[in-house]
């Protein structure tokens, strides 16, 4: 079944690109354990962000994104304190069964 | 100084209670009931008509607040809400207008029920006022709800509610909204429900009370009376619809109007994948000076036919307005449901609601207790929550090959406040909140962009004043009101554009004019992205001080950006309070709706389209969607091929780098 505009899982539980096939992970594990992580200064997020979060805040900003290793299509993007853990995920009750 | 529990509070805290709980607490009124048989035996049509006329009876509610309302909160940006209710408060219809107002209402009528039955008492003609974020109604102090029962043969049949935003309610800041303030003994005294309105008289005694304390106590004495008019309105209508079709009639559509909501809910919600989706939902700021940020966590779980909200994980309760009540924690729900889940199906939250549950721990940022300050909760925790429920239901929405479509990024990730006070040009004291970010962008679609300045999730009928209503109602001098490049986030669908208001003060006989500035959003962006895609912009707030405007008027030039104007520039934090001087400008720019997908995969004639509409600026296209133009402004087609694998190179290059 498609997870999202980018991801698909089969019954066993393996996460592949919908654009590449490739292998991103496991849904019972870690869907995204194969996937390339990213982390970069928020103001690469383009000309959105204003201004340095350093302004509003002494805690670090940070545009944390995941990729697809096969064809490095974009997967998760975030910007969100350095020092947080990611908490946008998923698990289905199906492939945990 | 911390924030210390006070003994007694508890009894304000809403506690759900079964409707035969309530009917036993209040025992000593006669209430119209039905049994089972009543309910089925409606034939169809008749079901359809009166349902029909319920909707159409809040409509004429809504209508009649907005034609007695003086605050152009209401009569122009529609901040406001009306219900009907079953005899134990379940909410039967609430209007299309602030969805976060009216689904609290059921937690002050159910409180009313429980604590105001013995005294003074609920009888015909009775209204009751409440604007207490912990009993509901609404989800701050300027939420002033006014809700009646409706009595059919010396029989409590049910409820009728308006509640509308209030522009002012005292507290330390201009418009209840004090930014500097550490509890809720900062801001405006939350008022439980008290009988305003006594067999049809409005009590002097009590209005004295609730208008004392306001800055402009004549305008919240009309919107009070607009409240009641809508309330009439709704009484004599159903009045005449019970005259026509029977008490036990109309009643059993109510009831059935529920059970028909929650049945449909459940049927689609069975439709969906068993699973967990999670999300994070930030805000910069809990008070002025505070550098601080805090966040809510939601693990939403589908199981069967019912959604679970677990917040377990949420920052605790803090010094500053930014908390919420649970009645916020609800207001955050609701309006993302109602939007997202029941698009096909009617918006009858006493039946939704059945399909909820809610963990959350209380004093928690968004389930505060007594005393902490919750002046900004609406536009603050319940926001922000709103914003995680978005991401939760969105995600799981996309898993569905047809569910998908209901599917939408977070929209408008938070209210850029900006009160104005003072002295208006015809002399008299004023104190509005601006509504022009009312017009955030809506987030990115699977199958289409985000609606450019299209509103919020939680207000479907929100709008804008003309500018030239606000110049007329309020000091002040607009150089600029527009949508702005690059607010939307970016994505194989893109999120509607936000949008900027520039404007100075204008003719006010005191020359200066009060601000109040709060939004959270500048440190990092609250409108998150789905699937990849791009949260939208930074809100962005900016003070010129001691400009040349008035010299530039002089010439005959009018400045169109933040650059045509010579003066000192602030970047304003996330909470400020300040005076605007003649010759200073205000620029505030709030969010758009955040990106679907990878920009990437975006159609690059889109691109190209956007940037002819000034929607995506060059650097934008080039930096973020690798797309490139000739010097006509034509696609590129080679070159873009070639600037997007250069993206993708660079996206390659951390495996490379480990």
């Amino acid at each position: 079944m498609n997870i999202d505009d980018n991801l698909t899982v089969d019954s066993a539980g393996v996460v592949q690109c919908r654009h590449c096939s490739a292998t991103i992970g496991n849904a019972r594990t870690d869907p995204l354990s194969g996937a390339l992580q990213r982390v970069r200064p928020a103001a690469d997020a383009g000309p959105g962000v204003h201004a340095d979060p350093s302004h509003y805040t002494k805690r670090e900003i940070v545009l944390r994104q995941a990729f697809c290793p096969g064809c490095y299509a974009l997967l998760r993007t975030e910007i969100v304190p350095a020092d947080e853990p990611v908490f946008r995920n998923w698990r289905l009750a199906a492939i945990e069964e | 100084m911390t924030i210390t529990h006070v003994s007694g509070s508890e009894r304000f805290n809403f506690v759900q209670r079964s409707p035969a709980e309530l009917l036993a607490a209040a025992s000593n009124l006669a209430i119209h009931t039905i049994d089972e048989r009543a309910i089925e035996a409606v034939d169809p049509l008749t079901f359809e008509v009166i349902r029909h006329r319920l909707a159409a009876i809040t409509e004429d509610m809504g209508d009649a607040l907005k034609r007695m309302s003086g605050s152009v909160v209401v009569t122009d940006c529609n901040d406001f809400s009306a219900a009907i209710a079953d005899e134990t408060g379940d909410l039967v219809l609430v209007g299309v207008y602030n969805t976060q107002l009216a689904a609290s209402l059921d937690m002050a009528i159910k409180w009313t029920l429980e604590h105001r039955c013995e005294r003074p008492g609920i009888k015909p003609g009775d209204m009751f006022l409440c604007n207490d974020p912990w009993v509901g109604g609404g989800l701050h102090q300027n939420d002033v709800s006014l809700f009646a029962p409706l009595f059919h043969d010396g029989k409590l049949f049910a409820w009728t509610g308006a509640v509308c935003h209030q522009v002012d309610l005292g507290g330390v800041s201009p418009g209840s909204w004090s930014v500097s303030g550490r509890d809720v003994f900062w801001e405006s005294t939350p008022v439980p429900p008290v009988k305003i309105i006594e067999g049809g008289e409005l009590r002097p005694d009590i209005e004295d009370m609730y208008l004392r304390r306001s800055r402009v106590p004549k305008l919240i004495a009309l919107d009070l009376r607009a409240k009641l008019g809508a309330n009439n309105v709704a009484q004599e209508r159903l009045d005449q619809l019970i005259g026509k079709y029977g008490p036990d009639t109309v009643k059993a559509v109510m009831k059935r109007m529920m059970a028909d909501a929650e049945k449909r809910l459940r049927a689609k919600l069975s439709s969906l994948p068993n699973g967990t989706w999670g999300a994070v939902a930030h805000q910069d700021g809990a008070r002025a000076g505070d550098d601080g940020i805090y966040k809510i966590v939601l693990q939403m779980s589908k199981q069967g036919d019912s959604l679970t909200f677990d917040f377990t994980g949420t920052d605790k309760q803090v010094e500053g307005f930014i908390n919420c009540t649970f009645a916020g924690l609800r207001g955050g729900i609701m309006p993302i449901v109602l939007t997202m889940l029941c698009n096909d199906i009617p918006w009858v939250p006493g039946g939704i609601y059945r399909c909820l549950n809610i963990i959350s721990e209380q004093g928690t940022i968004n389930n505060c207790t007594f005393p902490a300050g919750v002046g900004k909760a609406s536009v603050a925790s319940a926001w922000a929550t709103q914003n995680a429920v978005s991401e939760t239901i969105a995600s799981m929405l996309v898993t569905h090959p047809q569910h998908c479509r209901g599917a939408m990024s977070v929209c408008e990730g938070t209210w850029d406040l900006t009160v104005l006070a003072g002295v208006d040009q015809r002399g008299g004291p004023f104190v509005t909140m601006l509504c022009d970010s009312m017009s955030g962008g809506l987030g990115a679609r699977t199958d289409r962009d985000g609606v450019d300045t299209g509103g919020q999730s939680c207000i479907p009928m929100g709008r804008i004043a003309d500018v030239e209503i606000n110049e007329f109602s309020f000091p002040m001098l607009y150089l600029w009101r527009r949508e702005e490049v690059d607010s939307g986030g970016p994505g194989r669908f893109r999120g509607g554009l936000g949008a900027s208001s520039c404007f100075i003060p204008h003719d006010s006989p005191a020359g200066r004019v009060h601000l109040v500035v709060s939004s959270p959003g500048k440190a990092l962006p609250l409108a998150h992205g789905l699937c990849g895609g791009y949260p939208a912009n930074n809100s962005y707030d900016v003070l010129v001080r001691a400009t040349d405007v008035h010299q530039q008027f002089a010439a005959g030039r009018i400045p169109r950006n933040l650059q045509d104007i010579v003066g000192q520039h602030d970047e304003l934090p996330s909470h400020a309070e300040t005076d605007l001087d003649p010759g200073d400008v205000y620029y505030t720019h709030w969010q758009g709706g955040g990106g679907y997908g990878d920009p990437l995969l975006r159609d690059p004639h889109e691109v190209v389209h956007d940037i002819h509409r000034q929607r995506v600026s060059a650097h934008a296209a080039d930096m973020i969607y690798g797309v490139v133009c000739d010097a006509d402004g034509t696609l590129d087609d080679a070159a873009t091929q070639t600037r997007r694998n250069q993206l993708r190179e660079v996206r390659a290059g951390d495996r490379k780098a480990g």
